[in-house]
C-alpha cells in the first residue's frame, strides 16, 4: 500500500518525463530512420520484390504487382511522396512513373510489360533504387548528416564536396560553442569573483547585472546588439572618438558579431554556478594563503582555482551545451558563413519538410554532446585537486 | 617598556567615522605570549590585522625587529597566523596544507618532506597526513592550522581567538598545548580573545582593551588582583564593586567610609587625598563569612541564597544598603541560605579604582 502511494507521487514526473522528455526523443529518433513512403504506396511490389533474383527485367509476376500499385492507388499525395522518395534515388524515375501510371490506368492488361509502356524499366538502376526503397527503416538520413552516402552499389561513402556542408556546419557549431564557452569563462569568473568579494548594495548591483539578460527577451538583446555593432553603432563610434581606429570595424554579420551576442546573452549560465561556489569557499582562505608566503597570483593559482573548478566546468557545460543549439542570434547578427546547425535543421523542418534529415541532424548533435558529456562526467568524477 | 621585538607606535585606525583603534603604543617582547583581550568591538582583532597586514593602519607605525612593516604586503611579512576559522585548504590532504608555505618558498621537496613531517609529529598528527580537513575533528583541525603557521618558522605566531570554536573540554586542553608549544619553541605569540580565563591560563602578559584603548597591560596576576580601572575589573573574572569616600590615607593604609557609617580599611600603593570617591573591588573568593565581629573590614550581613556550583558555594550576601558576591570552598562549613552572619576581607585583598 505505501509503495503504491510512493508510486503515485513519481506518477506525475514519470508521466512528464515519459510525454516530454522520452517520447519526442523516440519519434525523432523513428523519425530519422523511418522511410516507408515506397513501401506503403507500393504494398504489392514491396511484397514481390522481397524475392527478386536480380534479373533485369524482373519477372512479369513483379512488373504486374507494380501495375496494380499504380492501378489501385488513391492516395495521390502518398504516390506523391514515394515518388518523390524514388526520384531522389534514381534521377529520371518521377517522368517514369507518372507515365507508366497514366498508361496502367488506361490499359487494364494482365501481364504488364512495363518495358513496353515505357524503356526506361529496362534500366538495371531502376529496379535496384526501386528495391533498396522498399524496407521501412533506412540509414540514408543519419549518412547525409554527415556528408556520407550510398553509391550505386550501396557502399558507404562521402558525398560530393559541394552537395553538402554538414559536417563543416557541424565543426563551426563546435567551435562557435568553444569560443563562446572560453569567452564566457574569462569574463564569469572575475565578474563572479567580484560579485562575491562585494557586499550590500554592491554585490546586489552586480548580480541584477548578471541577471537582468535572463529577463529581457532573447530577441531584444539579439536585436539591441544590431544596434550597437553596426558600422555607425556606438562600439565603433566611440573606438573612432578615441582615435583607435579610423574605420569601423566590421563586428556584425560574422563570426565576431556571432560570439560576442551569444557570451552576452550565456553569461549567466557561468556566473551564477561559479558565485554559487565561491559562496561556499572560506573567505579567510586568501587571508590564509597570504600569511602562509603566498603572492596573490599563486595563492588564486594554488587555493582558490582548484576550489572554484568544479563551479567553472559546470558553467561550461552549461554554456557549452546551451550554445550548441543557438538559432535565433547567428541567423540575426552572423553572415552566411557563421549559421550554425540549428538553422540547418530548421531549414529541412519547416523549409523543405524534410522531417527525417532534420531529425538525423538532431540525433547527431545530440550523440556529439553525449559523447562529450560523458568526457565531462568522466574527469569531474575525483574533484580536481584532489588527487594524491 | 622595553625596545620591543614587536613595536605599534602611535598606531589609530578609523572606519569612515568610526574610529576602532586609538593612539596605541604596545611593545611586545622577543619570546613573548601576549593576549590581547576585551569585548568584541574594542579593536584587538583590527590590531592583529593591522599586524598580520590585511589593515592599513590610518595613522601610526608598526615596526618588526626594527623595520617598519606597515606598508609591507601581508605575504612579506613572514609571519604566522592561525584564524579562528583554521582557514585550512579542503583541497589539499594535511600534509599538503603543512607544506604549502615551504613550497612557496620554494624549499627543496626532500627538506619540506622532512620539515613537514616534523611539524606533524610536534602536533601529533604524523599519523594523519594523509586526510583532508574535513575527515578531521575540530581539535585536530586546530593543530593542522598550527602546524602549518609554525612550519616555516615564522618570527611572530597571531593567533585570532584560535580555540573559538571548540567546545571546552577539547578547549582547556589545547590551552596547554598552546603554552608548551610556546614555550618549547621559544616563540614569539600574540593571541587575540574575549575569554578571560584562556588569557589567564596562557598569557605572560595580557593587554586588556576597551573601546580601542589599552585598559590596562600587565601580567595575568596583576590584572587580575590590581586592576587599575572598574572597567579592567569588572571584565576580568567577576568582582565586587563598593562606592566610597576616603577619609584619611597614611602609609598606603586607607580609611574608607561606605555608605553613611561604614568604615573600611584597605591597603594600596596609590596616593590619595581625602573626602576623594573611589570604587573598591573585591573578588569573591577574598570575602569571607565569619561570626566574628572583629574581623577586618566585618560587615553584618545575611546569606540571601546559597547556589551549590560543584567546587564551590556561591553566596550571595545581603546586608545594610549593599549587595556582595562570596565564594565558599567546599572544606568549610556549609551555610543556609538565611543564616546571619559578618562579611569580611583582608585590607590586602581589594584594589582601589577610580570612580
Amino acid at each position: 500500500m505505501r509503495g503504491l502511494g510512493a508510486l503515485g507521487l513519481v506518477a506525475p514526473l514519470v508521466l512528464f518525463l515519459g510525454v516530454f522528455f522520452f517520447w519526442p526523443l523516440a519519434t525523432m529518433l523513428t523519425t530519422a530512420i523511418s522511410d516507408d513512403a515506397v513501401s506503403r504506396a507500393f504494398p504489392a511490389t514491396a511484397e514481390a520484390l522481397a524475392d527478386w533474383d536480380g534479373a533485369v527485367p524482373p519477372s512479369p509476376a513483379i512488373q504486374t504487382a507494380v501495375a496494380s500499385d499504380l492501378r489501385e492507388n488513391d492516395d495521390r499525395s502518398l504516390l506523391g511522396d514515394a515518388v518523390r522518395r524514388l526520384n531522389s534515388a534514381v534521377p529520371g524515375f518521377r517522368s517514369l512513373i507518372t507515365g507508366t501510371y497514366r498508361e496502367v490506368r488506361r490499359d487494364e492488361a494482365v501481364p504488364v510489360d512495363l518495358v513496353a509502356i515505357d524503356p526506361g524499366w529496362g534500366e538495371a538502376a531502376v529496379w535496384r533504387g526501386f528495391a533498396r526503397a522498399m524496407p521501412p527503416y533506412t540509414d540514408r538520413n543519419l549518412l547525409a548528416a554527415v556528408d556520407l552516402g550510398r553509391d550505386a552499389e550501396g557502399k558507404i561513402g562521402p558525398v560530393a564536396a559541394q552537395a553538402s556542408a554538414n559536417r563543416v556546419i557541424m565543426t563551426r557549431t563546435f567551435v562557435i560553442a568553444a569560443s563562446v564557452t572560453a569567452l564566457c569563462a574569462a569574463i564569469g569568473l572575475p565578474f563572479a569573483m567580484l560579485i562575491a568579494a562585494s557586499g550590500g548594495r554592491l554585490r546586489a548591483m552586480l548580480l541584477l547585472a548578471v541577471l537582468l539578460p535572463l529577463w529581457t527577451s532573447l530577441l531584444v538583446r539579439t536585436a539591441a546588439w544590431v544596434v550597437l555593432l553596426q558600422n555607425s553603432g556606438l562600439v565603433n563610434q566611440a573606438l573612432e572618438a578615441v582615435g583607435l581606429i579610423d574605420r569601423p570595424l566590421p563586428l556584425i554579420f560574422n563570426r565576431a558579431g556571432v560570439v560576442i551576442a551569444m557570451t552576452h546573452v550565456l553569461l549567466p549560465f557561468m556566473v551564477l554556478p561559479i558565485y554559487s561556489v565561491l559562496l561556499t569557499i572560506s573567505p579567510a582562505l586568501m587571508p590564509a594563503a597570504a600569511t602562509l608566503g603566498a603572492r596573490p597570483l599563486s595563492a588564486f593559482w594554488h587555493v582558490l582555482l582548484p576550489l572554484v573548478l568544479p563551479g567553472l566546468a559546470s558553467g561550461a557545460l552549461l554554456v557549452f551545451m546551451v550554445a550548441l543549439g543557438y538559432y535565433i542570434t547567428p541567423a540575426l547578427v552572423g553572415g552566411a558563413e557563421d549559421q550554425m546547425i540549428s538553422s540547418v535543421i530548421a531549414f529541412y523542418a519547416t523549409g523543405t519538410a524534410n522531417w527525417g534529415m532534420a531529425a538525423a541532424l538532431g540525433i547527431v548533435l545530440l550523440a556529439a554532446t553525449l559523447v562529450l558529456y560523458a568526457v565531462y562526467a568522466r574527469f569531474s568524477r575525483t574533484p580536481p585537486g584532489f588527487a594524491a | 617598556m622595553g625596545e620591543g621585538f614587536i613595536r605599534f607606535e602611535g598606531i589609530s585606525k578609523a572606519f569612515g567615522a568610526q574610529t576602532v583603534v586609538r593612539d596605541l603604543d604596545l611593545a611586545i617582547e622577543r619570546g613573548e605570549f601576549l593576549s590581547l583581550l576585551g569585548p568584541s568591538g574594542s579593536g584587538k582583532t583590527t590590531i592583529l590585522m593591522m599586524l598580520a597586514g590585511f589593515i592599513a593602519p590610518t595613522r601610526g607605525r608598526i615596526r618588526l625587529d626594527g623595520r617598519e612593516i606597515q606598508d609591507v604586503a601581508p605575504y612579506r611579512r613572514d609571519l604566522g597566523v592561525v584564524f579562528q576559522s583554521y582557514a585550512l585548504f579542503p583541497h589539499m590532504s594535511v600534509a599538503q596544507n603543512v607544506a604549502f608555505p615551504l613550497r612557496m618558498r620554494g624549499v627543496a621537496r626532500a627538506e619540506i618532506a622532512a620539515r613537514v613531517g616534523r611539524a606533524l609529529d610536534m602536533v601529533r598528527l604524523g599519523a594523519l597526513s594523509d586526510r583532508r580537513p574535513a575527515q578531521l575533528s575540530g581539535g585536530q583541525q586546530q593543530r593542522v592550522a598550527l602546524a602549518r603557521a609554525m612550519v616555516y618558522e615564522p618570527k611572530v605566531v597571531l593567533m585570532d581567538e584560535p580555540l573559538g570554536a571548540l567546545d571546552k573540554q577539547l578547549r582547556e586542553q589545547m590551552q596547554l598545548e598552546l603554552r608548551d608549544l610556546h614555550r618549547a619553541l621559544g616563540l614569539t605569540v600574540v593571541f587575540v580573545t574575549h575569554d578571560q580565563s584562556e588569557a589567564l591560563t596562557m598569557s605572560d602578559r595580557i593587554a586588556v582593551f576597551n573601546a580601542g584603548r589599552i585598559a590596562q597591560i600587565g601580567t595575568p596576576e596583576a590584572v587580575y588582583d590590581r586592576p587599575e580601572t572598574r572597567f579592567v575589573a569588572e571584565f576580568i573574572g567577576e568582582t565586587n564593586v563598593l562606592e566610597a569616600e576616603v577619609a584619611s590615607c597614611e602609609d598606603g593604609l586607607v580609611r574608607l567610609t561606605v555608605g553613611r557609617d561604614r568604615v573600611l580599611v584597605a591597603r594600596t600603593e596609590r596616593a590619595l587625598a581625602p573626602r576623594q570617591g573611589v570604587l573598591v573591588c573585591v573578588r569573591p573568593e577574598r570575602i569571607a563569612v565569619t561570626e566574628d565581629a572583629q574581623a577586618p573590614n566585618a560587615m553584618p550581613v545575611t546569606v540571601a541564597d546559597a547556589v551549590y556550583q560543584g567546587d564551590h558555594i556561591r553566596l550571595r550576601l545581603e546586608g545594610e544598603g549593599l549587595s556582595l558576591i562570596g565564594r565558599r570552598g567546599r572544606a568549610e562549613a556549609p551555610l543556609a541560605a538565611g543564616a546571619p552572619g559578618f562579611a569580611c576581607f583582608a585590607p590586602e585583598d581589594c584594589a582601589l579604582v577610580d570612580a
